[in-house]
This record gives structure tokens, sequence and C-alpha cells, in this order.
């Protein structure tokens, strides 16, 4: 099938598969971003929540590991089996208590007067600030719990001290020295991903857990100033902040407000919300999913609609080609379908009309023929036949006459070469000319013709006018016959200036549009005359056969002219306006060098 | 109040160590110093090493850091009482600049740094102080693979027939009774020591011989843990509860005693902790001492003990015993007098015969094991080496053993 030579971003598929696409598309995107907007809500949400609830409940873990290590020291303390205990039973018992339970370094009991009474330290000294602060908070017969304190060893301590009492009365304590480091691996448990961190520390910014560890033996601070002065008054929520490596992180907080501590659980922003980029990017992926199934759907359904179009176009060129048999195929029961149908129905009448037009032609051709034959073989015919008889009438006389026979003779000769030229001119009519073509320049073929005939129009009055805008013009043309159709013309101007005149003969380049994409261009080869000029009656006739209003005129110079040119693939115009003179146009095409 | 380990014992043992050296610090130290890209980092415990044992490992020959008579290729300086430093010396042929990159691809030398303490030990791997360790206790081991990921944990099997003990010096006037001795013995729980505080991953030990020797003794007498039979030995043994502290007491004398152990270690601790509460029960006092491996070293050279808790690695050879223990004669560190296993170690020096040597050195076994001159805890299965592999490669050889420091070589960084 013919494709029409349209540029695809005026095709009628183009056009339709583009506004199918928008109209699957628009709407999608619009949803889609409506989704991602509504979901990325929604998980922020989650997330905050989710790490804020894992911060709160991480802080019951590290409050139960210190509240058993103090419940278990108070309960030591106030064991009968302690109190009633000697020296060795009760060394048995806080060694016990520190090998089974790895919070505890190391428990000492003490007198009332600080004096170590056994311990599971082996003879580590211990600081006097703190015994004068645990001896006053255990005089006072309460329980003592110190602030967290950097060993030499740089992990976090604490001090617990609970009084041991008969009767309530103080007579010793025990003092434990509880190992910080066994909460780092609550810390750790509270990881929500792959770089997040989880951290405990004072209200002073001193990291007491971390899951870098290295941020606690190093004694480093937190440094996030709000959030702590946040813990400090109770409060827990969710920050995002840039940290000191540039690193956006979402931190959760939350306060472990009896020890005066926080707990902050921290990720960067980019991991603690993947799930929102990763159904950010499954909505975006199933959009384009969709828009490409429903690029190929539309590229399809247009397709469709599109097909028959094609044909009907293609049937259209075919026929303004002169293929009036050429019928659209069955395309459909719409109303593309019912076009087709109807212009095959069309293209049949066509078809008749062409037949009959044809028809017709061919009877005025033969109308025209026979008042011809009767009007120019006739005469001759009873020219002869009148004398033939004379003939006669001179060869029956005793003297004869050979200036009178040899006179008849003549005439009779010449009407016998009347006919004869007549018949040949019916044979140049009838058979169309063969053409040899070659690459031709125009210039020289008008130059050849001007130079031959200039002499004899001269004499006549007659100045002849070169107008060749573009020179050197190659034709692939039958030179000779061309060159026979332009002295053709050339002499039907010389004849219409009898008084003299101006005949220009112009040379130029014409195109035009076949159609939106063909363009066809052509050699425009015009003899203007200043004569008298052709009346309106005469001039759609000129081109006829045996049309002549010259007395001795046969009517078929131009006829042939204009066949010959017609075979070339050119077109021959004539204008003219009575007393104005005449212009012949000889479109003959350039392009025909390459057929 | 009791003065503590570190005045009572270690800086003492330093000080005699390290006195005549400290001539040298600074200003030389000062001016031979490395950069630590350039050398390796030991971290070294005061419990666990011996300073005057140690030796480094340089061409397939061990050269110990001071002492021998062999020339050194080292130079050893004294920078303070925690860093010691050694410093390769450069084959003379191979002078090369020291900006040569070839020479700084393997170390230049070690800085032995010691730590009081595991933990603070601990803490500087982590800190990434220290480049080599090795730690007993695999909780250590594990709490440095939680915080970094530069380090490799190597476990390592320890050399055969390494065993902790509890050793006992003969010339206490009641240690040297082999009733206590039983009585000690059966009072320790070891299973719930190899279980607790080693995870299992140790053997229980009846002798000084692993399994797997040839010298390796089945049919020794187990001293498993019975607390009563204990009790009835050292009541028959005329140790009698009349202490009002509970402390068994005879003719007035309480049964206490005092027991060195390696100070700063962490499974060394528990160990005591355990033990102590283990012979507690059955009314003995003991006083656990943590001393660092020198004192250690001195007090049972000398002498100067009860007991203590000592970790060896015994040759298999009657002379691993004899060494050890001594020739049964009593003249030996822990005064260990047996006719019997005098004889047979005597016997023993003329001995050629492989199948009569073992038999000579079970024998030895039996009598040490009737005596109970040591309370054999357990044969250690792993030792484990921390190694700074983000600093080095090259630190294995083909068996997957750490191989001598000077033939690591130091990444290069990008």
């Amino acid at each position: 099938m013919l494709v029409p030579r349209i540029p695809i971003v005026h095709r009628l598929f183009t056009r339709l598969l583009v506004s199918h696409i928008l109209l699957v598309s628009i709407p999608l995107l619009i949803m889609g971003q409506i989704l991602v907007t509504a979901a990325q809500r929604t998980i922020e949400q989650t997330i905050f929540e989710r790490n804020l609830e894992i911060a709160r409940r991480s802080s019951w873990p590290v409050r139960a590991t210190l509240g058993r290590a103090r419940d278990l020291l108070h309960l030591s303390a106030q064991s009968p089996t302690f109190l009633t205990s000697d020296r060795m039973g009760q060394e048995l018992m806080i060694n016990n208590l520190v090998n089974q339970y790895p919070i505890f370094k190391k428990i000492s009991l003490f007198d009332t007067l600080g004096q170590e009474i056994s311990s599971t330290a082996y003879g580590a000294t211990i600081n006097p600030m703190r015994r004068a602060e645990v001896l006053a908070s255990v005089r006072r017969k309460q329980s003592f719990t110190s602030e967290v304190y950097m060993a030499e060893e740089k992990l976090p301590l604490m001090d617990i001290a609970e009084p041991v009492m008969v009767f309530e009365e103080v007579i010793a304590f025990l003092w434990a020295e509880v190992d910080l480091k066994t909460i780092w691996a609550l810390v750790d448990s509270n990881l929500v991903g792959k770089d997040s961190e989880a951290f405990i520390f004072r209200f002073d910014g001193q990291f007491i857990a971390h899951t870098d560890r290295r941020l606690v033996l190093e004694r480093q601070h937190y440094k996030a100033g709000d959030i702590i002065s946040a813990i400090a008054g109770g409060g827990s929520g969710h920050k995002v902040y840039t940290d000191a490596d540039g690193v956006e992180m979402l931190a959760v907080y939350a306060p472990l407000a009896e020890e005066k501590w926080g707990i902050v659980i921290q990720q960067p922003t980019r991991e603690a919300f993947a799930p929102m980029r990763t159904v950010r990017f499954q909505v975006f992926a199933l959009m384009l999913l969709g828009v490409i199934i429903a690029a190929l759907v539309a590229a399809l359904y247009t397709q469709q609609i599109v097909k028959p179009v094609n044909q009907l176009l293609a049937g259209i060129e075919k026929i303004s080609g002169g293929d009036l048999k050429y019928r659209v195929r069955r395309i459909g029961r719409d109303e593309l379908g019912t076009l087709a149908l109807h212009f095959n129905a069309m293209t049949t009448k066509l078809r008749r009309i062409q037949r009959k037009l044809q028809r017709s032609q061919r009877f005025e051709i033969l109308n025209k023929l026979s008042a011809v034959l009767s009007h120019e073989i006739r005469n001759p015919l009873n020219s002869m036949v009148i004398n033939m008889q004379l003939m006669r009438r001179e060869f029956n006389k005793a003297e004869v006459d050979h200036k009178k026979l040899n006179y008849f003779y003549q005439i009779l000769s010449s009407e016998i070469r009347r006919v004869d030229d007549l018949v040949s001119n019916f044979l140049l009519i009838s058979r169309p000319p063969r053409l040899e073509k070659a690459p031709q320049r125009l210039d020289d073929l008008l130059n050849n013709l001007i130079k031959v005939e200039v002499p004899e129009v001269l004499p006549k009055g007659i100045r002849v006018i070169r107008k060749y805008r573009t020179p050197g013009l190659l034709v692939n043309i039958d030179a000779k016959k061309i060159y026979q159709v332009f002295l053709n013309i050339f002499l039907n101007s010389v004849q219409a200036m009898p008084g003299g005149g101006r005949l220009t003969i112009g040379l130029d380049v014409y195109s035009r549009n076949v159609t939106e994409s063909l363009k066809r261009t052509y050699a425009a080869i015009t003899f203007e005359d200043t004569g008298k000029g052709i009346s309106k009656e005469h001039l759609p006739k000129i081109f006829d056969f045996y049309f002549s209003t010259k007395k001795n005129g046969s009517g078929i110079g131009l006829a042939i002219a204009q066949q010959i040119i017609e075979k070339h693939g050119g077109k021959i115009f004539v204008k003219s306006k009575i007393g104005k003179g005449s212009k012949f146009t000889v479109y003959l095409p350039i392009n025909s060098i390459e057929e | 109040m009791r003065p503590g380990p570190a005045v009572r014992f270690i800086l003492p043992a330093l000080l005699q160590m390290l006195g005549p050296g400290l001539a040298l610090y600074p200003a030389a130290a000062q001016e031979l110093a490395l950069p630590r890209s350039q050398i390796v980092i030991v971290g070294k415990l005061v419990g666990q090493d011996d300073y005057r044992q140690l030796s480094v490992q340089v061409n397939n020959s061990n050269f110990l850091l001071e002492g021998g008579d062999q020339a050194k290729p080292f130079e050893l300086l004294r920078r303070s009482a925690q860093l010691l430093s050694v410093i390769f010396q450069i084959p003379a042929g191979d002078a090369r600049p020291v900006s040569s990159s070839s020479l700084e691809l393997h170390p230049r030398g070690i800085d032995f740094r010691f730590f009081l303490s595991e933990r603070s030990l601990i803490s500087a791997i982590i800190l990434e102080e220290i480049d080599y360790a090795t730690l007993d206790s695999e909780i250590s081991a594990e709490d440095i693979q939680k915080a970094t990921t530069n380090f490799r944990i190597l476990p390592v099997k320890p050399e055969s027939n390494t065993v902790e003990m509890i050793c006992y010096n003969f010339a206490h006037n009641f240690l040297r009774e082999r009733a206590v001795r039983h009585a000690l013995s059966y009072a320790v729980n070891r299973e719930k020591i190899v279980r607790q505080f080693l995870l299992n991953r140790a053997d229980l030990a009846r002798g000084p011989f692993e399994k797997e020797s040839r010298f390796y003794a089945s049919g020794l007498k187990d001293f498993g843990y019975n607390p009563k039979k204990a009790i009835t030995l050292l009541e028959e043994a005329g140790w009698l509860e009349t202490n009002k502290e509970r402390i068994r007491t005879r003719n007035g004398q309480p049964l206490r005693f005092r027991l060195l152990f390696p100070e700063g270690m962490l499974l060394k601790e528990q160990l005591v902790r355990q033990i102590k509460i283990d012979w507690n029960q059955i009314g003995i006092d003991v006083v656990p001492i943590p001393v660092s491996a020198a004192a250690l070293n001195d007090s049972l050279r000398r002498g100067r003990f009860d007991a203590a808790l000592v970790r060896n690695r015994f040759e298999e050879a009657a002379t691993g015993l004899t060494n050890f223990f001594g020739d049964g004669s009593g003249k030996g560190s822990f005064s260990y007098a047996n006719l019997g296993f005098q004889h047979t170690a005597n016997l023993s020096r003329n001995l050629l015969n492989e199948n009569g040597l073992r038999q000579v050195v079970l024998r030895m076994q039996v009598l040490l094991n009737e005596d109970q001159a040591a309370t054999f805890l357990f044969h250690p299965w792993l030792t484990i080496h921390i190694i700074n592999a983000a600093k080095f490669e090259n630190y294995l050889n083909q068996e997957g053993l750490p191989r001598p420091f000077q033939e690591w070589v130091i990444r290069k960084r990008p």
C-alpha cells in the first residue's frame, strides 16, 4: 500500500497515538502523584511512630537491668541469711552475686564507719570521695545511686549502695560497682537499620552506651543540644537534623528520667525512608508500565483506524494518476468502510463516464474527419473529375491543344498531391510520435532556431528578444521534435505580426507542488508576440486538429506541437488578447533527465 | 584497708624489672621513635605476660627481649613502665633509604604496651591503639567483634598440654597435707567452671597431659566435685568448724591461705571467685591476691606463696613434670617431696626406651595425682588472637597461625 509522504508529526497516526497516550498518561500521573504523596505521609508517620515506640520500649530493659541490680543488692542487704551470716557467709553471697550477675563489677561490704569488711574486688582501692557520699546516704537509711562515671578502663560505671539494717538500725552497707557495659548489648538490640545508631547518654551529653563503642571509650558527648534539652525536660519525640558529617538523620528520643539519661535511636533519613522510595519507585514503575501498555494498545488501535484512511489515500492517488480500475479493499463496516464503498462506486461511475467521454470524443473525431474528408477530398475530386472531362473533350478534338492538356494535367497533379498530403497528415495525427530523448540544453536549441529564422523575419519588421533567466537548462528531450514545436510556435507568432512587432523568447524554471511532499520542476519556454491576438472563441480550439484561422493553414501544426509536448510529460498553454498579442508557454519537466 | 595489688606487687615488680633501663628514657627513645604506621603495637596484660619471658621471633629464631647470650637482630628500648619498643636492625647489605617503599612493607619495630586489666586492653583495641593481642576470654573477643570490624578474631588452639591448675606450696604448714589437698580438689566445681565461664570450650583435666598426648594417663583418679567427701577428709584430718566465722580450724589455726592469681584478667577473676565460693562452702577461707605475671613467677620460683592459679604448658617428657614440680626431693619451688616420684624421676634420666619412658611418666603422673600436688582444672581449647587486619596483611602462615611480626606486611592505605 502506498503510504502518503507526510511528515511524521503531521500524520494522523502520530496525532491519534499521542492523544491516546496522553489520555491515559495524564490521569495516571495525577493518580500516581496523589498515591505517592499519600503513601509518603503514611510511611513517614509510621516510621516516626515505630522508631519512637522502639526508643520508648528500649528504655524498659535498661530500667529493668538497673532495677534488677538495685533489687538484688537491696534483697541481699535485707536478706535474713545475709544478716545472720558470718563474714565468710557474706563473702560467699556477694561473690555468688558477682559471678552470677555480670552487671556487678564488684560488691563490697562496709561497716558504718566506712571500713571494708569483705569485697569481691580482692583488695582494690575505693575512691574516698565517693565513700563520703555513700556514707551520708546510707546513714540516712537511704539507698544510694551515683552519677555515671568513667573508670580508668574507659568504661562507664555507676555505684549503688544499700544499707544493711537490723531493727531499723544501719549496721553496715553493701556497695556495688555496676558495670554499665552490660547495657551496651541492650542498646545494640535497638538498631532499626543497617546504618542506624542507638545510644544512651547522660543529661550532660556524655555517652554511656553507644552502638559505636569508640564514642563511649573516647568519652565523647552527644551534641544535639535541643534533643538533650527536650529529654531533660522529660519529653520524647522525633527530629530530623543534619549531623556533624553532613548526614541528614532521623532521631527519635525518649528519657530515662530516673537515671537522668536519655535514649536516642537515629538513622540516616535515606535509610529510614527507604520504604518510601521503594513505594515511589514501584508506583512510578507501574505508571510507566501502564503508559507503555497504553502506548502499545493505542498504537495497535490507531493503526486499525489509520490503515483504511491510508488505503483510501492510496486509492485516491492511484485514481488521480489515472488508474480508474483501482478498487479500495473492504476495510470494515464503520464509516470509513462505507466511505470506501462509496469511493469504489464513485470510481466505477467515473470509469463509466470516462468510457462515454472517450466514445463521444471518438464520434466527434469521426464527425470532424468526415467533414474534413467530405470537404478536403471531395473538392479535389470534383476538380479532378472536371479536369478529366475537359481533358477527354480535348482528346476528342481533331487537333489536340497540348498546352491545354498540360494545364489540365498540372491541375490533376496538384489535386492528387493535395489528397496525398491530406493522407500524410492523417497518418501523422493517428500515429503518436516516437521520441528519441537525449540531454539537451534548451538555450542552445532556442538559439539555433533564432539563428536560422531571424534573417527571415527581420525584413518583416519583427524583432526577436531573448530573455533567458536560467540559461544552461539541461532537459531530456527529443531535440528534433521539440525544435519542430518551437519552430511551429515561432512561425505562428511571426504570422500573427504581419506589420512587424516584437517576439520575446523566454527561458525560466518553474516549480509546482504535486503533493505536499512532492515538488516538480519544469523548464518554462515562452514565446510572447505583439501580434493581433486570438479571439476568445478561437482560443480553446487552436490546439485542435484542422483548426486554423489562416487562409492556407492546415490546422495541424499546433495540434501536433501539443501532442509532442504532452508526450514529453509537459504542457503547452496559450494566453492571448485581441490587439495586444499572444503568449505561448511550453513546460518541459527538468527531472526527466533522471527518468 | 589493704593496699591494692598494684601497690603491693606490680609496681615493685615493674620497677625491679625496668629500673636499670629507665635511664634510656626519654631522650634516646624519643629520637629512635618510629611512626605508628611502621610498627606492630602489641597489647600485653601485666597479669598474663612476664616481660622477662617475652621473646621475638626473627628469621625462625626466638630471641628473648632481655637476657641470653646470642646477638639480637633488634634494639630494645624501654620508653616507660608500660611501653617497651623493639626496633629491628636493618641488615648491613640492605641499607636502603628509610623512605623506600619496599622497606616500609614490613614492620620496622614492635611496641609492647602493658595493660593492668583486660578491660583496658579491650578498650585500647576498640580504639585501635593496639594492633595485636591474645586473650583467653571469648566474651572479651566478642566485645571487640561487636565494636569494630577492623580486627581479625582468630581462635587458635593453645600448644598441647597446656593446663590451668591450682598449685600448692608443700612448704605450707597445712597445704603439705595430702588430705587437705585432696579436700581442696574435691571441693572445686570444675564442671561448673568449664560450663559457666569457658562456655564448655575446655576439657576437664585430671593430669598435665591432654588426651592426644602419648603421655596421657587415662587411669588417674578422678577428683570430681564432691564437697561432702572434702568435708569428711578435712574433719578426719582434724579440721573442724570451731571458728566463729565458720572457718575450719585445727589447734586454733584457721584453715586459711592465700591464692595468687594473674591480675586484670576477666576469666581468672571469675575462676578465682568460683574457687573461693567452692572452698568457702566447706569452711576454707582463701584470700585471692591478684598479681602480675612477673610477680607470680617470682613468687613461684622463690616458693613465696601458699597456692597459685597457674597456666602451664608441659613439655612431653619426664622433664616437663620435673621442671615444674621439682624432682620430688622437696628442693624445688613447690617443695614437693615424694620419694616415689623422686625415684621415678631419677629413673627417667637414664631411660632411652620410648615405652619405658612412657611408663615412667605415667607413673609420675599417678604419684602427682595421688598427692594432688596440683588441682588440675582444665585444658583450654582456645586462645584468641586479635589482629589489626585493616593495617596488616600476610599475618597468617599456611597453617592459619600468626606469623612472626617481621613477616607481616603493612597494608598500603589508599
